[in-house]
């Protein structure tokens, strides 16, 4: 287990925003972003759970909960003029994400559009907002979008997931060019295999789980993992990452 | 909720299986399905959570091997009709 590591100060003043703040991944976000200074807007569709997130970020320069399900878009603009109530926004982490683990031929669009809707056009939205003029920090800002190893390889019964997630790594790269006139950088996140609630939703048997670990040199990951890349990645210091997707995998996809 | 009848249950397999309409039957086996497979099993719990709200495990999956099994399953949760 790898030591937490805490670099005071890197977000001191820097109002970061968080989705899927209520567990896994978007949650240790949270916490590390916490440990460092910054002043958090975290949003999740439950209440208990981000209260729960919210209890272990110590360090915090502020810590406010939006309670929102980002599957109804049209809420989004709303959840974040509120947050920008509280302070213009630096940072935004979409770390929302829903699985789908089923064939081709159950994928109905339905269930596909389900998907594409937290993980791609939630992002979509928040970002909108966050980019917002009256938003964004004035001195720039940067974002963040969780993708996946899913991103770049492939596995059976997760062609939604795949696209979704590949659509994320296009967005940031796409956002990031024609954001950086304005200052905003925007890069993304691929993970291997994390054990999260939402992996831990997937279905799978510990056989599975075993042949994924035994698929990652480095064993499967933790959500601090994702969290210390994650604060590089939206680090202030970072002035010319942009554009950029980091393969956070145990070596998973080098194979 | 409302209750299904078994012959909507063998549509309901038949397309989560992509088996040909009326090759499936009351009596019929998993293994004599071919799309009853671990692809066909997470259609199958899909359909009976969408429709029915009843979520399964990987291991409660595994455990349904035949139609019967799954006519069972929807009875004890009250979503058959007799």
């Amino acid at each position: 287990m790898t030591q937490a590591t805490f670099q005071p100060g890197r977000f001191a003043g820097r109002h970061v925003i968080v989705s899927g703040a209520s567990s896994g991944i978007g949650r240790a976000i949270a916490v590390q972003l916490a440990r460092e200074g910054a002043q958090l807007a975290l949003i999740g569709r439950n209440r208990d759970a981000l209260e729960a997130t919210k209890a272990n970020c110590q360090g915090a320069a502020g810590v406010e909960l939006f309670v929102a399900d980002l599957a109804d878009i049209g809420a989004i603009p709303d959840c974040v003029a509120a947050i920008k109530e509280r302070g213009r926004v630096y940072g935004l982490c979409h770390s929302a994400g829903v699985s789908l683990t089923l064939p081709l031929a159950a994928t109905k669009p339905d269930r596909f559009h389900a998907v594409m809707n937290v993980n791609v056009l939630a992002g979509m939205e928040l970002a909108r907002a966050f980019t917002r003029r009256d938003t964004l920090a004035e001195d720039g800002g940067c974002m963040l979008w969780l993708a996946s190893a899913y991103a770049h390889v492939a596995a059976p019964g997760q062609i939604a997931y795949c696209i979704s997630k590949s659509a994320t790594v296009g967005a940031a790269r796409a956002m990031a060019l024609e954001l950086a006139p304005r200052r905003v950088r925007v890069n993304s996140l691929s993970p291997g295999m994390v054990r999260t609630p939402m992996t831990e939703a997937a279905s799978l048997t510990a056989e599975q789980w075993a042949q994924i670990g035994a698929q990652h040199p480095l064993g499967i990951g933790a959500p601090e993992d994702v969290a210390y890349a994650a604060a590089f990645l939206l680090d202030p210091r970072n002035t010319w990452l942009t554009g950029a997707d980091l393969r956070l995998d145990g070596g998973f996809t080098l194979q | 909720m409302a209750k299904t009848t078994p012959s909507d249950v063998l549509k309901m397999l038949a397309d989560a299986f992509e088996a040909p309409p009326g090759s499936i039957g009351p009596d019929t086996q998993r293994d004599e399905i071919a799309g009853w497979d671990s692809m066909g099993a997470l259609a199958l719990m899909a359909e009976l959570d969408e429709r029915f709200g009843i979520t399964l495990t990987a291991d409660e999956s595994k455990k349904l091997r035949s139609v019967a099994d799954v006519l069972a399953l929807l009875k004890r949760n009250d979503a058959l009709a007799e």
